[in-house]
């Protein structure tokens, strides 16, 4: 699992880590079941405090991605894979209606939205 | 979660300073860095958790009362003071004689592994180690009867960057090894502080000013930049404090989302602790 | 007890640097005894140098700052002051010790050498030792409260101030006796029929008050 933190970002760090490692789950890199680092273990690697990665742990939590047993750890949750993939394109399809709504007010057409998307994701992969 | 130190209204008078209702907790898990400049009660304060001033106020460590308890509070501290040791003029080896008399709870092999892992030779009089060695075999020394907490003052001054990193990943190792465990550390030098404190507490004049997680310090500070304009327009109680440049105006704000919010001003910076400390001591509040 | 224990053997380990001076001086000692054939002030000396070498010890403490860490450690004040009283006397006991029986070895062997035997009377040596301890004590007894009370630097000069000052008060009180024509006889017969049982006593009294104030002193000096 990778997790990259960035000071200069604007996305606090706590976040950065939740995101890291639910990118981390998503892609298979982090299997149901497996034990996820401890807070303070994965705090001392990052070189952060450990309320930070307990902050992240805890949304985590929240959001089904994780569930933690006292004095066992941070475990990967079952199940709620499907869920968490079925939540995501809900919410990247309310996004979409949203460039609808804007492209169809301003006169954009399908094609230049496509052509943004198309330029977004080659960046991505470079 | 449990408290191992508990500071309630503590205080301590000298002829020409004073320290003054200090009030806080360090708890189980957790690593408290107390900064401030020279002279301003860091050390009185560590003085005190350990009975050695007779300060006035209440002190538990452990749950207990420091001053009954002490030399039973004791054998589970580990404890760096100013450059204060046992000798110069002996050999790590004959600091383990001596030490296995000293705690009940010596474990020989534990420091023996540490002369190992930290490389000090062991029939060398310690007077000609590197000022590095001699800060290591002093942590070797403190961490060898296995203590719940340790008390570290300025542990990391006068060390070069690189022996100062090592020092933290030990402190950082120790705590991970037990949940119990806790931290309590004065550095001067809050960079260190910033990548291994959980709590950082300012003392400022004998008083504490702030107790706050560092998550929120560097996540929830923030400098703006703006003119003086601008800074006219802010209301007094939008801001901590501020500092008037030659061509700006830098503005310490406490809650950069709800400020954000309110005024439309984006040039905000993320404060490291000692700009923010610098903020609070010089500012021209 | 364990804790003093500690404590004495970092003071060891810090004078084990001293046994060769100590050596030294032990043996040029000797050869003064020998040259001079005053066997009678081989205990002096000798317990003189070992007793003395116990204070360096305070030296060593203060260059390293050694009671600022060791109030960290499980150790309480008394603690540390005890241990620096039981290594003093017993250093200055093992002195007297060694002195009286190598001033017999000494003598001993001079007399297979030489025409005029040195007569060894071993009373005489004894009350010698034990005066030279009971001095040594003396000066000891006042030297460690100083240094409790201004360091180990300091604490010397201060010292030989209040020596000076207790051989003065003790002139000027044995000036006023015989002026006032009291009958010491009385008292010479005493020292003569239990002299070192008397100076024994009045050594322990005196280590115990010096122990006390030293306790005093430090208790409420902050390191």
């Amino acid at each position: 699992m990778n997790i990259i933190i960035s000071n200069s970002s604007d996305i606090p760090i706590f976040k950065q880590i939740e995101n890291s490692i639910k990118e981390a789950i998503i892609k298979g890199e982090l299997k149901e079941q497996e034990l996820l680092p401890s807070v303070r273990g994965l705090a001392n690697d990052l070189k952060i405090s450990f309320l930070t990665v307990k902050r992240a742990y805890d949304e985590l939590e929240e959001e089904g991605f994780i569930k933690t047993i006292r004095s066992k750890g941070s475990f990967v949750a079952p199940k709620n894979l499907e869920l968490i993939r079925e939540e995501k394109l809900k919410e990247i399809q309310n996004l979409i209606e949203k460039i609808y709504d804007i492209s169809k007010v301003s006169g954009i057409t399908k094609e230049d939205v496509q052509e943004l998307f198309q330029i977004i994701f080659e960046e991505e992969n470079i | 979660m449990k408290e191992n130190i508990e500071l309630i209204n503590v205080s301590k008078e000298y002829k020409d300073f004073k320290l003054d209702n200090i009030n806080f907790t360090v708890k189980e898990g957790t690593i408290v860095g107390l900064i401030g400049e020279n002279g301003v009660g860091k050390t009185t304060t560590i003085k005190s958790i350990l009975n050695m001033n007779n300060p006035k106020g209440s002190i538990k460590v452990f749950g207990k009362d420091i001053k009954k308890y002490e030399k039973e509070v004791k054998e589970e501290i580990g404890t760096l003071l100013d450059d204060s040791y046992l000798s110069e003029y002996l050999t790590a080896k004959q600091i383990n004689f001596i030490m296995k008399d000293m705690y009940k709870k010596w474990d020989e092999n534990k420091y023996n592994s540490y002369l190992k892992e930290f490389k000090l030779p062991s029939n060398k009089l310690i007077k000609e180690f590197s000022s590095g060695m001699k800060m290591k075999l002093k942590i070797a020394t403190i961490l060898s009867h296995n203590p719940k907490l340790l008390i570290l003052d300025e542990p990391t001054s006068g060390l070069d960057p690189i022996v100062r990193n090592e020092i933290l990943d030990i402190f950082r190792k120790y705590i991970e090894e037990d949940e119990s465990r806790s931290i309590l550390i004065s550095s001067h030098i809050t960079t260190d502080l910033e990548h291994i404190a959980d709590y950082i507490i300012l003392i400022k004049d004998g008083k504490i000013i702030f107790n706050l997680p560092v998550t929120s310090l560097l996540e929830e500070y923030g400098i703006l930049r703006c003119t003086e304009e601008e800074f006219k327009n802010i209301d007094e109680e939008d801001y901590i404090n501020y500092k008037k440049e030659k061509y700006s105006y830098n503005v310490l704000i406490n809650d950069k989302d709800k400020f954000k919010n309110k005024y439309n001003l984006k040039t905000i910076d993320k404060p490291t602790i000692e700009d923010i400390m610098l903020f609070y001591i010089k500012g021209d509040k | 007890m364990n804790t003093i224990k500690a404590l004495i053997k970092k003071d060891l380990y810090n004078l084990s640097s001293y046994k060769v001076s100590i050596m030294i001086v032990v043996i040029f000692c000797s050869l003064a005894i020998i040259s001079t054939g005053s066997v009678n002030y081989g205990p002096i000396m000798i317990s003189t140098i070992i007793g003395m070498s116990s204070l360096s010890t305070f030296n060593y403490d203060e260059i390293s700052k050694a009671n600022k860490f060791i109030l960290t450690l499980p150790v309480s004040k008394k603690e540390i002051i005890l241990s620096k009283y039981i290594l003093t006397i017993s250093s200055i006991i093992i002195g007297g010790i060694l002195g009286y029986f190598l001033s017999i070895a000494l003598a001993s062997t001079m007399n297979l050498f030489n025409e005029n035997k040195i007569d060894i009377n071993l009373m005489r040596l004894l009350y010698s030792t034990v005066g030279g301890l009971f001095g040594i004590s003396l000066v000891e007894a006042i030297q460690i409260p100083s240094i409790y009370k201004w360091g180990a630097e300091k604490g010397r000069i201060q010292m030989f101030a209040i020596i000076f000052s207790i051989i003065v008060i003790s002139a000027i009180g044995f000036f006023f006796i015989t002026k006032l024509n009291v009958d010491i006889t009385n008292i010479e017969n005493f020292l003569n029929n239990y002299g070192i049982i008397f100076l024994i006593i009045l050594t322990m009294i005196m280590y115990y008050i010096s122990y006390k104030i030293s306790y005093k002193i430090y208790k409420n000096k902050e390191e």
